[in-house]
């Protein structure tokens, strides 16, 4: 038994045999002799022919099941596919050089290559990838059998999966799991992989070298773990996971007829937490409140550039189509997320430099785009609001509501129609913002409590770095008692308030929430049924004086065990939508 | 023959999606047109040839258009890049 410890990239338990990426057999046969340029010709013209069918289909499949901005990496392809420069190449070397249609394609990539080596600026030269995706693909169309790339299995390996690659296999054949070495946020694989709820785990090293093909993996996509050969122990226990998950989800799905209300009758309201358009369908729409942090960043994730105004603008009003309420956060750039095709500046620090709402004022264009977009579609659509990320004093505020207002008199010069009084809220996840709400709130309309910064930001230390990350315990009494001021100081300004990070997705915390007297969730979709089955189970005052009780305490680690026992000793029927939190116990004990 | 200098305004400079947007104009016309930058020439017509120019934000380009069409082809051109490839931007 080996593990490897990668980065997950997306959540999610998938067990099987580690099957690699098969990529078609490269025959570059030796040269021809003079007479067959002709037929060579031909076949290159044929595997062209072929090969924009294939482009156009995985195109259009892509943009059925994901969105037209995944799609647009295939329409570049296409273009690099029609481009005359490159056949006058293939030709030539074929007519010149008599060299076969494969040969000519070999020699082509690594002229590009060569030639994409020197290029600095980062964005261009990942265009290498889908140079060298399309030359691949006209080559496994030469052969009669035309060998697709193939792969059937469980669990995909691969060192780099190609654009197209991703788009076929992850669409088509829905692995159980995905292990790769390349790969980041922003990463074409990861981006397809998280639409499908694929459990995927990057960056591990030498990849194809530490896994052997057949064998049997587990993809701990939570803990970004990859675990080879596993123990009987160690698979049942992530089997018996994986499968208790599944079952409970049906039952827990039947909490979404039910009433929004706790047992003693406290309302409250539950919303998703949007990254792709395609996610809408996860939960039904009319059985929620609606989308409570709408992540527009990912719009741009896919095609690594801002949408224009029309198409945001249709984006936004397809959505708030479908929902009652959709809460839109402006581009949330940098720190983690910065776009290959956007412009940064170097940061040492980048969690604390030029993100959020503090890149959009310094990249305006940015910013007054999607507000004007934004605005023009809340005229036949009154349920929008707009969310501001990482908003830390008033000075800041003032400044986008100057803004705000700039592009309604530019709109309304121009003719265009909108909410006058648009709603504009913000992402409470800096600290000074934070202990400094009573002042603010009559400044905003609402607020959202974003706990994954906010933590990160109270305790120094970053989420992802496993040395540190386990000081990031939004249980602390100290963290608590500063969520609880938002939540407080918002409810008696009248102002509504929500909680839209992990805390809110996190059953035993969502109960600490109701106690803090919390009204609004804001989950990931895959847990708002059990949230709100939690929710409707106990009753507002218990969980109030318990957690009330649990701030008396001076450590995260007492706050949990008191909080987990009195619950279990009150309703131990709702025991089982809590077991999400003993999970991580379960593979502690397992020694992992 | 005629030709026009014009100076890349748009942030990203030559990008993938300025490329193929530049293609997509050259393509409507027939004559041949020729992209000049930093002493290497490309053909506008070729998403490669243009991408290969790596032409950050800022440099200074020279269009050569030659063909029956070649002044409402540079025209379109020279609006396209002092448009900002219409990225607003």
């Amino acid at each position: 038994m080996i593990i490897l410890r990668g980065k997950s990239a997306v959540a999610g338990i998938g067990i099987g045999r580690a099957r690699f990426l098969r990529r078609p057999a490269r025959i570059v046969q030796a040269n021809i002799v003079r007479g067959e340029e002709q037929s060579q010709i031909k076949r290159l013209e044929e595997a062209i022919v072929k090969t924009r069918t294939e482009l156009e289909e995985i195109k259009d499949e892509i943009k059925e099941k994901v969105g037209d901005e995944q799609a647009l990496i295939l329409e570049s392809q296409l273009l690099i596919l029609e481009d005359k420069k490159l056949i006058e190449e293939m030709i030539s070397r074929i007519v010149d050089n008599l060299e076969t249609a494969e040969k000519a394609i070999e020699a082509l990539i690594n002229k590009y290559h060569g030639i994409f080596k020197n290029v600095e600026d980062y964005h261009i030269k990942e265009k290498i990838h889908d140079i060298e995706d399309v030359l691949r693909r006209i080559q496994k169309n030469l052969s009669a059998e035309g060998e697709e790339i193939s792969w059937e299995g469980d669990i995909l390996v691969a060192k780099n999966i190609l654009p197209s690659e991703a788009a076929y296999i992850i669409s088509r054949k829905e692995p159980e799991g995905i292990v790769t070495e390349y790969g980041g946020d922003t990463y074409h694989a990861v981006i397809l992989a998280r639409a499908f709820g694929i459990p995927t785990v990057v960056g591990i090293e030498d990849v194809e070298n530490k896994i052997k093909e057949g064998e049997e993996v587990i993809v701990d996509g939570d803990e970004g773990l990859v675990i080879l050969s596993p123990s009987s122990l160690q698979k049942n226990t992530y089997m018996h996971l994986k499968q208790t998950f599944v079952e409970e989800e049906k039952v827990f799905s039947r909490a979404l007829d039910e009433k929004s209300s706790t047992l003693d009758g406290v309302d409250f309201k539950m919303f998703i937490n949007l990254e792709f358009p395609s996610e809408a369908e996860k939960v039904p729409a009319d059985k929620i409140e609606g989308v409570g942090l709408y992540r527009t960043e990912y719009l741009i994730l896919g095609s690594q550039k801002v949408p224009n105004e029309e198409k945001q603008f249709e984006i936004y009003s397809s959505l708030a189509e479908k929902f009652k309420e959709i809460t839109i956060r402006l581009f949330d750039l940098g720190a983690e997320k910065k776009i290959k095709g956007l412009h940064f500046y170097h940061e040492e620090n980048p969690a604390m430099g030029e993100r959020g709402i503090r890149y959009l004022f310094s990249h305006k264009e940015i910013l007054y785009t999607q507000l004007r977009a934004i605005l023009r579609a809340s005229a036949d659509h009154p349920s929008i609001r707009i969310m501001i990320p990482m908003v830390t004093n008033l000075d800041e505020i003032k400044k986008l509501y100057l803004v705000v207002e700039d592009i309604k008199s530019t709109l309304r010069m121009e003719g265009y129609k909108f909410q006058e009084n648009i709603p504009v809220g913000i992402m409470v996840e800096v600290p000074a913002i934070a202990v400094s709400i009573d002042k603010i709130i009559k400044y905003v309309d609402f607020v959202s409590i974003g706990t994954n910064d906010l933590s990160q930001y109270v305790f120094a230390a970053d989420r992802t770095n496993e040395r540190v990350s386990y000081i990031c315990n939004t249980l602390d009494p100290g963290f608590l008692r500063m969520v609880r001021f938002v939540i407080k100081k918002s409810a008696e300004a009248g102002k509504r308030v929500s909680v839209c990070g992990e805390m809110a997705s996190s059953p035993l915390h969502a109960a600490v929430l109701l106690g803090l007297g919390l009204r609004e969730f804001s989950t990931t979709p895959a847990m708002l049924p059990r949230i709100k089955r939690l929710l409707i189970s106990v009753e507002e005052a218990v969980m109030k004086k318990k957690v009330t009780n649990a701030l008396r305490f001076h450590t995260a680690q007492e706050v949990e065990e008191y909080l987990l026992r009195e619950i279990n000793k009150i309703y131990p029927e709702i025991h089982r939508c809590i077991r999400r939190v003993s999970y991580e116990k379960n593979r502690k004990a397992m020694g992992i | 023959m005629i030709e026009k200098e014009v100076v890349l305004t748009n942030r990203l400079g030559m990008h993938a999606r300025a490329a193929t947007k530049l293609v997509q104009v050259a393509q409507k016309y027939r004559s041949n047109i020729v992209i000049e930058a930093n002493g290497m020439e490309a053909d506008a017509k070729s998403i490669l040839g243009l991408l290969t120019l790596a032409a950050p934000v800022g440099t200074k380009l020279k269009i050569k258009a030659d063909g029956e069409d070649e002044k409402e082809a540079i025209e379109e051109i020279v609006a396209l890049i002092e448009d900002k490839f219409g990225e607003g931007e």
